[in-house]
């Protein structure tokens, strides 16, 4: 690793002052993300900014037709909450697939979604549900967050401090993993609520997507049936020595289909 | 065999190292510190085959922290005409392998090191070396560098007059195939591939070395052989052999991949230019880049039955990767292939095919699983087409007394026949199968080994017992002496302490390897032990004035015997032990030996697979592994060997691979990428020892470690097709080729 | 340097750290506590596993200096000062659920985080699933597996003693 320095800021706001004035700052939550990238020495901040202070980013709680979980939620409080488990099953049980045991112990849901891992669970939980998430100074829709591979919405300095999970009717995750890195070869999320139905595909693309034709499909017939026949192009997904674009296209059928019948 | 009570052979006694390693007492290679130590690290090779022009180390070592920098020419040279075999090396590669020479020859060869006051200078320094490459054009896949036109890693190689790849050939013969094949009914022929694994220990290569002022030189390290190590440092070094301790840390797995040395002659020629101890610890991907994995490989096999299902002719040819220098394990694939069976007419060919990967090493019955793949595979559509059960089919051709092998040998009395007949009658073999699964069975073979081996054995002051033997514990071999140890004194086994000697505390001893440890130390122990009741039982008879042999040794204690039965009480170790001095002084034995009579072992599997069709998946779900032990002296660690090697047979088949990229360097040089099995992608894997007990061994021992991995990869392939109605011919069976073929299948 | 001040296996040590230093260097190198291994690069093998705060970590992949403050235990200090073991260890021993011994610690400090956190038991498949965070090379997992199963029944008071291994 190369050398960096270290703050732990207390407040968000502090946090912020730190990211704006050192643009090679970056923050850090489980590190479970950045901490490897430094071990390559793919990164090389300036400092890290440790989040791991901040009260007002910790937090699960439902209100009203939503539940709100700040960014610092690790993965294993998330897959445990019974306000998650109550509103949202499948968003528990996703929490509870991410990695291992221990990724769970330290990785958080703002550092998996500001991230934007293409092979990550919680984007696809995040525009299926069709979530807002809430910065230190805006409220972005899930369909402007993910912008591409590794890239969001956020802009320098701007830290992610929740999100909102709207409340659906019904909701179903299912992924293959990558028999190696055990992160997602391809996943659906699916859910029918007051977002409408929505389709998020995770794993397959650069960035997650929404896949129109399986929701127009659901919205008519929400049934494993509907979405049985849909072909995903192949085109523009990813290929690696795991699975071929081909073979990520096919998954993205089985894995909407897995998803519905999750979803009950 | 002198097997008397069986009070603690065949019993699952904890094993002596047991509470070291749930506690992390366990000193591993990577543990050992000294004050002044500094930490080594290797410049490698980018580039996949390239001349070095020249190595320029000023600026690296200008950098301030930087106390040593090694290249080639630090190591002693073995020029390519004359041959050095060491074991299963020869000093001619291992140098050049060490640090590349004349060229570089694979990505990831080692072409400087560097030793610093930390990692991060010494990683720095290396950054600062400059290497002038040619680079060259390069070769990885068997099938494109025996090609006419495929650029050549050697020029000192010639294979039927003319330079080529192919650095060696092996052949065995018996009787005549062609004229078998003319008797045969059926004949199946096909080609198989596999892919290179690796051998996966968790534990990387680490070392730490000292060499002092006066040239004597302490090596604490990881390794499968601390004599391997001294001997292969010494030749590297130019150190002489007694100038050199070698001190085998505990280790942390090795699966034939550490009967190799890597790190430790670079790091004595750090310490020697820098008068410092050093350390070198290689990284996971280091691991993987640039140590060991195994071949991969290319093979076909014919095999000719009569109608009967008596198999009268074989034939395998087999192309083994060898890795960027000559020695891929053609012996175990083309000697293992055809050895379970009695065949009267058999051809077998192993060439040894070098290109620009990293150098293999040996890997748990080395060329064996690549040998039995394609045979059992090619047995199991023989059975098909001759409509006979696929274990009826190996049990009426399977190998007994007396068969002649085509490797070499004559059989002895052995256990084959018994592990077919064992899961012909399990419940597993006749167990329903669900939805999308498949049953397939596969038999194997592995040559076991004896050889030197070196034993002490000392009664303590107090009455206990030291035991010393000179072979790294990898998979219970200590749990097994203290077993032997107690038994043959007739005293619980937690009195016996089972240590393992350093290379100047006990008489050389050869590689943990081979499936050898057991058969070879529990020779070399028994014996030791005998002499050491001897000498108990001449100091009964000088205390109680009587002829020693008019003493017998019994539960622990000396009894006088014959005439004298009851005249004296007994006397016991304890009560022995304190008389020693003045009966004549310390106790103890020690015994060193070339052992022989390790015979073949063999094993049986039954594979239950469920295939997932959508998605190509396929799991294992039910396992169950009959082997012949000979004499399962700790069963819960025969167990574990079996065990363990099936799980990696299951990796093998279904999930690991080497994969290159454009570049010729390997794309998957970590966990994250490398494919290895975790707890949920695996089943209980259950186990039947068979015992029919080695006619050459005092207890009756047969090697046990490596015969669980050869019958995986065909067991498992022939449940895919029971499942799917589906053949594969390569591996790994991984989810996106399962669910091509299927589909390939419904189009 | 940062200083950071955190309890290991019960005892205060306060050090200077690099921000850059990962908790297993602490513990490895600092510390001397070298029963907590590395096996890879890539937050993998979880050979390094420790407890921070009662969860199971990969100490690879964690920064000491994020570690002021905590509790951490590692393989060291599970048993009791007496020396008796920790019943994870003592299954671990008596079920012969290790070989070469490497994975050993870190799949002890997982399986007891698994365990504690499962009061209502595990079945094979959780056990399993559980696991997927540590690589062992030796033993298949089999005898790991029904280590962890009989010793749960000691963790949750279920039993007083381990059940022994079958004959």
């Amino acid at each position: 690793m190369y050398e960096f320095a270290y703050h732990k800021p207390s407040s968000v706001a502090d946090a912020v002052k730190l990211l704006s004035a050192d643009p090679e700052a970056r923050p850090i939550a489980g590190g479970h993300t950045l901490l490897p990238a430094l071990k390559h020495r793919l990164a090389r901040p300036t400092a890290l900014v440790d989040l791991s202070g901040i009260a007002e980013l910790r937090g699960i709680r439902r209100e009203g037709d939503k539940v709100v979980i700040g960014a610092l939620a690790r993965h294993a409080e998330v897959a445990n909450s019974d306000a998650v488990k109550g509103a949202i099953p499948a968003l528990a049980r996703l929490a509870g697939t991410i990695g291992d045991v221990q990724v769970r112990n330290r990785g958080t849901l703002g550092g998996s979604v500001a991230n934007n891992d293409p092979a990550a669970d919680y984007p696809a939980a995040v525009l299926g549900l069709g979530a807002t998430v809430v910065t230190d100074r805006r409220r972005i829709a899930a369909d402007d967050f993910f912008t591409g591979m590794f890239s969001t919405a956020l802009e320098p300095g701007e830290l992610l401090v929740a999100i909102e999970f709207p409340i659906p009717e019904k909701a179903g995750y299912a992924k293959m993993k990558n028999p190696a890195s055990r992160y997602v070869m391809t996943g659906a999320f699916v859910s029918r609520g007051p977002q409408g139905v929505r389709v998020a595909i995770n794993g397959a693309g650069p960035c997650v997507f929404r896949q129109r034709e399986m929701e127009a499909a659901l919205a008519a017939n929400w049934s494993p049936d509907a979405v049985a026949n849909i072909r995903q192009s192949p085109d523009g997904l990813n290929s690696d020595i795991h699975g071929s674009a081909e073979y990520r296209a096919h998954l993205v059928t089985v894995m909407a289909k897995r998803a519905v019948a999750d979803a009950g | 065999m002198n097997v008397v009570s069986n009070k603690w052979i065949g019993q699952r006694t904890i094993r002596p190292d047991g509470a070291d390693k749930v506690t992390g007492r366990a000193a591993y290679a990577a543990d050992a510190t000294m004050p002044g130590m500094i930490w080594g690290k290797i410049l490698r090779s980018p580039h996949p085959h390239a001349r070095i022009r020249s190595i320029d180390t000023s600026k690296a070592e200008a950098l301030p922290g930087v106390k040593a920098v090694v290249t080639a020419k630090d190591i002693v040279d073995f020029p390519v005409d004359t041959p050095v075999p060491l074991g299963i090396q020869d000093m001619r590669w291992m140098c050049r392998n060490v640090m590349a020479r004349e060229k570089a020859l694979f990505h990831g060869h080692p072409v400087a090191a560097v030793a610093a006051t930390t990692e991060e200078i010494a990683a720095e320094a290396c950054r600062l070396i400059e290497v002038d490459y040619e680079v060259l054009p390069w070769v990885i896949e068997i099938e494109d560098a025996i090609r006419p036109d495929a650029p050549i890693l050697h020029d000192f190689l010639r294979f039927e007059g003319r330079p080529s790849n192919i650095a060696g050939k092996l052949e065995h013969r018996l009787g005549d195939v062609e004229a078998g094949f003319a008797e045969a009914d059926v004949v199946i022929e096909r080609s198989f591939a596999t892919r290179p694994v690796h051998q996966g220990y968790i534990e990387p290569h680490a070392c730490l070395v000292s060499v002092a002022p006066d040239g004597k030189t302490t090596i604490w390290s990881s390794s499968q052989g601390q004599f391997m190590v001294r001997a292969m440092t010494s030749l590297l070094t130019g150190i002489p052999q007694s100038d050199i301790r070698a001190i085998p840390a505990e280790i942390g797995g090795g699966f034939g991949g550490k009967t190799i040395i890597y790190l430790e002659p670079v790091a004595v020629m750090l310490s020697k230019k820098s008068g410092r101890p050093v350390k070198m610890v290689m990284t996971r991907e280091e691991v993987m880049r640039a140590t060991g994995p195994t071949s991969a490989s290319r093979s076909t096999v014919k095999i000719g039955a009569r109608r009967d299902g008596r198999i009268v002719a074989a034939q395998g040819t087999f192309y083994l990767q060898a890795g960027a220098l000559p020695g891929s394990p053609i012996r175990g694939a083309a000697g293992c292939a055809f050895a379970p069976y009695d065949i009267p007419n058999v051809h077998s060919v192993g060439y040894d095919v070098v290109s620009n990967r990293s150098k293999v090493a040996a890997y748990r019955a080395p060329g064996a699983p690549i040998g039995a793949y394609a045979v059992e595979c090619v047995l199991d559509e023989l059975a098909e087409a001759l409509g006979m059960d696929p274990l009826e089919l190996r049990l009426k051709n399977a190998a007994r007394q007396g068969t002649k092998a085509a490797h070499g040998p004559v059989y002895p009395r052995i256990g084959f026949a018994e592990t077919i007949e064992a899961a012909l009658a399990h419940p597993h073999y006749k167990a329903p199968l669900g939805k999308r699964q498949g049953r397939g069975v596969a038999c194997g073979f592995w040559f076991n080994a004896g050889g030197e081996s070196s034993a002490q054995v000392n009664v303590t002051e107090d009455g206990n017992v030291v035991v010393t033997t000179g072979h790294p514990d990898i998979g219970g071999s200590r749990a097994s002496i203290a077993n032997i140890t107690a038994e043959l004194l007739g005293i619980d086994y937690r009195r016996v302490s089972v240590l393992i000697g350093d290379t100047a505390t006990i008489g050389y001893s050869n590689l943990t390897g081979g499936s050898r440890v057991l058969f070879a130390s529990a020779t070399v122990v028994t014996q030791s032990v005998e002499k050491v009741i001897t000498q108990l039982r001449e100091r009964a008879a000088k205390i109680w004035g009587i002829d020693p042999d008019a003493v017998k040794w019994e539960d622990g204690q000396a009894l006088p015997a014959g005439d004298n039965a009851g005249r004296f009480p007994p006397l016991t170790l304890k009560q022995l032990a304190a008389k020693a001095s003045e009966t004549g002084g310390p106790i103890g034995a020690g015994v060193q030996l070339n052992t022989t009579g390790a015979e073949g072992g063999f094993a049986t599997h039954i594979c239950d697979v469920e295939v997932d069709p959508e998605l190509g998946i396929v799991r294992v779900v039910r396992y169950t592994a009959f082997q012949d032990a000979g004499r399962a002296i700790h069963p819960g660690y025969v167990e574990g060997q079996m065990q363990g090697g099936v799980a990696q047979g299951i990796g093998w088949a279904l999930s690991e691979e080497y994969v290159y990229d454009r570049q010729g360097r390997v794309d998957n040089a970590s966990f994250l990428d490398y494919r290895m099995p975790v707890c949920s992608d695996l089943p209980m894997i259950d186990t039947v020892i068979i015992e029919v007990p080695n006619p050459k061994h005092p207890q009756g021992v047969r090697g046990v470690g490596e015969v669980p991995i050869v019958p995986p990869l065909a067991a498992i392939s022939n449940a895919v097709y029971n499942a799917l109605g589906r053949r594969f011919y390569s591996l790994p069976m991984s989810p996106p080729k399962v669910l091509a073929t299927l589909e390939g299948a419904a189009a | 340097m940062p200083q950071v001040t955190l309890t290991v296996n019960g005892k205060k040590h306060t050090v200077e750290v690099e921000p850059r230093t990962l908790l297993v260097e602490l513990l490895r190198e600092t510390l001397r506590l070298t029963g907590t291994h590395v096996g890879c690069d890539t937050s993998q093998c979880g050979a390094c596993v420790v407890h921070v705060n009662g969860d199971s970590v990969k100490s690879c992949t964690t920064l000491a200096v994020m570690c002021d403050g905590a509790e951490v235990t590692t393989i060291e200090g599970l048993a009791r000062p007496d020396g008796t073991l920790h019943p994870m260890q003592e299954a671990f021993r008596e079920y012969h659920a290790l070989q070469c011994g490497f994975c050993t610690p870190g799949m002890v400090m997982s399986a007891i985080d698994l365990v504690q956190k499962n009061p209502q038991g595990l079945s094979e498949e959780e056990i399993r699933h559980g696991l997927e965070g540590n690589l062992c090379r030796c033993t298949g997992y089999h005898n790991i597996v029904k280590a962890i199963a009989a010793a749960q029944e000691v963790m949750h008071g279920r039993r007083k003693e381990l059940a022994r291994a079958a004959e």
